[in-house]
């Protein structure tokens, strides 16, 4: 059986320094919540650096791609169009006139597409019901999460007090 | 902490020196037989469009740093303060920049060259002396910009006195900034700090001015008939993205003398950040510029494009897509941001296309069909570099590479580990 210690700190440098004490014993923290980035906590607890650019590079290649075919059909293949008498005939004849399209929906699909592949993965999409231990971790609280085995939670504990936490909520997991 | 011109730097600043005068010697035997279609074009004319191109592209380092330098002080910003006195000596060429610039304009004023077609007072009369015959050399549309340029004739002084004027106000500023980090030095405190921020702010409002005007008296004015509205702001891109590079890269070679280890690796990328981010902004004004005058093709705003596309196709366009593609693939990620190796290489291969980009704004104008840019072009261009560089080493080692007493010295510090 082991336990999950919620233990909360109201100063994210406190936290920090907490957290480094805590790892340095060998624990492992599970997650932090805060009400915004804490610098440097990311090496401190091993978070594994995030994908998501390299989400955002394929998302930014499907717009280009979407954009410079799209219309190639429309404006060349499908209903050439004469404007101001722009050479229509190919692609890379006209490709300048694109640009600024081809350039608006790559960005569109980038930004939409990280904005909707971070909700997804921290599972946090409108009407998800929200995961984190205590709503105050939105406000000004700050909380570590640590999964300790039940015989050593006592001794957990009081390592997290001298560190500095204010509040300290347990629950089986 | 301080650094000494080691004598290695001295002989490889003599070496570039000795190469660009070889390459000019061996430019200007091979010149001598050229003969050029068109009359107006010569040797000497050459010269001084190398000279201006390159005066330009380098004066606008210094220039580009100074601007940089003072955006952090109006900004209050901490990351840049422990290379602080990098930019501080890049912007040390400015006044020499300024007076080379000046003497091409006083050569042209002289008729000793023709870059500046509206500098002859002949297309500024309708008519001939005897005051019947039309002048077939009047140019309705100089004569019409004459007061911008010299108030009706060839031998004003408007534009001289208004390149002078802005020179000298950001060489003002320049030793001003420069004083005062010494002065921070001894005296401590925050008083220099916030005097700084002060002037830094009335610097950047004139710059804003300066840089624009300055673009377009000695570049824009070589094709006197055109005008675009964002020209300054491209060639202030250019220039800035320009000193940005050489920061990078001067800061990479001391850090190889084992000097400024406080200097992290987390400076360096945001220094590469810039380097990355400037690029886009120089290729978004380059294609805004190119992409409106394309489409909408009035064959008065076309004039220059069609020159430079004509005779200098591989160049124009080439220049284009170095300074766009390789810095988007090559530092895209990360990691590549922060490696040294890598940054140096990019860095150089776009200066050097960046130098290229500039000359392309004088020589198509000035040279007609006929310019090129070979072993003249290039032995300036490394004659220049290496005296840029000794100016900018020897303002180096005269004082201390970390600036002391700088109220945000120890945040930028301690910013990165």
């Amino acid at each position: 059986m082991s336990t999950v210690i919620y233990a909360m700190y109201d100063d994210d440098h406190v936290l920090l320094d907490g957290a480094k004490k805590v790892v340095s014993k060998g624990i492992q923290v599970k997650d932090v919540f805060s009400p915004f980035p804490i610098h440097g906590i990311d090496d401190v607890i091993g978070v594994r650096k995030t994908r998501l650019a390299i989400c955002a590079f394929i998302y930014g290649l499907t717009g280009l791609s979407l954009a410079l075919i799209g219309m190639r059909y429309f404006m060349i293949v499908d209903w050439p169009m004469n404007i101001g008498g722009k050479p229509n005939f190919n692609l890379l004849q006209n490709l300048p006139a694109f640009i600024p399209v081809t350039f608006e929906f790559t960005v569109f699909c980038t930004a939409h597409g990280m904005a909707i592949t971070y909700f997804l993965r921290n599972k946090t999409l409108p009407g998800m019901k929200a995961k984190n231990p205590d709503p105050r971790t939105t406000d000004d609280k700050f909380v570590m999460e640590i999964h300790v085995d039940e015989d050593k939670e006592q001794e957990m504990i009081s390592l997290l007090k001298e560190t500095g936490a204010i509040e300290i909520n347990k629950k089986k997991a | 902490m301080e650094y000494t011109f080691s004598s290695g730097a001295k002989k490889f600043i003599i070496a570039l020196i000795v190469a660009g005068i070889a390459f000019l010697g061996l430019g200007l035997l091979l010149d001598g037989h050229h003969t050029y279609i068109d009359k107006d074009l010569s040797l000497g004319q050459r010269i001084w469009t190398d000279l201006l191109g390159n005066g330009f592209f380098f004066f606008g380092i210094s220039l580009g740093a100074l601007f940089f330098l003072a955006l952090q002080y109006a900004a209050e910003a901490a990351y840049t303060i422990v290379y602080k006195r990098v930019l501080e000596a890049v912007t040390k060429w400015l006044p020499i920049g300024l007076g080379i610039i000046v003497i091409v304009i006083l050569a042209g004023m002289a008729h000793q060259h023709h870059i500046y077609h509206w500098m002859d007072p002949k297309v500024y009369q309708e008519f001939l002396p005897d005051g019947k015959t039309v002048n077939p050399d009047y140019d309705h549309i100089i004569a019409h910009k004459s007061n911008y340029f010299n108030f009706g004739d060839g031998d004003g002084y408007v534009h001289l006195i208004r390149v002078v004027a802005f020179g000298l106000i950001f060489v003002y500023f320049m030793s001003k900034f420069r004083k005062n980090s010494l002065l921070e030095d001894e005296e401590g405190g925050t008083r220099i700090h916030f005097k700084n921020i002060t002037s830094a702010a009335i610097f950047l409002v004139l710059f804003g001015y300066g840089s624009s005007i300055l673009a377009w008296d000695l570049l824009m004015s070589t094709d006197v008939h055109w005008f675009s509205t964002l020209y300054g702001w491209y060639v202030f891109a250019g220039f800035w993205l320009s000193s940005i590079i050489t920061t990078i890269v001067l800061i990479v070679y001391l850090q190889s003398t084992g000097k400024m280890a406080w200097v992290k690796k987390g400076h360096l990328h945001d220094l590469s950040k810039w380097m990355f981010a400037l690029s886009f902004l120089w290729t978004y004004l380059w294609f805004a510029q190119f992409m409106l005058i394309w489409y909408a093709d009035i064959p008065e705003e076309v004039a220059p494009y069609v020159a430079r596309i004509q005779d200098y196709k591989v160049l124009f366009f080439g220049m284009m897509l170095i300074n766009f593609v390789l810095p988007m693939v090559g530092l895209m990620d990360a990691d590549a941001k922060k490696k040294k190796g890598l940054i140096t290489v990019i860095g150089c291969i776009i200066f050097i296309t960046h130098w290229i980009d500039v000359q392309l704004l004088i020589i198509p104008s000035s040279m007609k069909g006929e310019g090129q840019i070979g072993l003249v072009e290039f032995g300036f261009f490394f004659i220049f570099l290496g005296a840029f560089l000794l100016v900018t080493l020897k303002a180096l080692a005269g004082r201390p590479l970390l600036v002391k007493n700088h109220p945000y010295l120890e945040e930028s510090k301690n910013l990165y580990h």
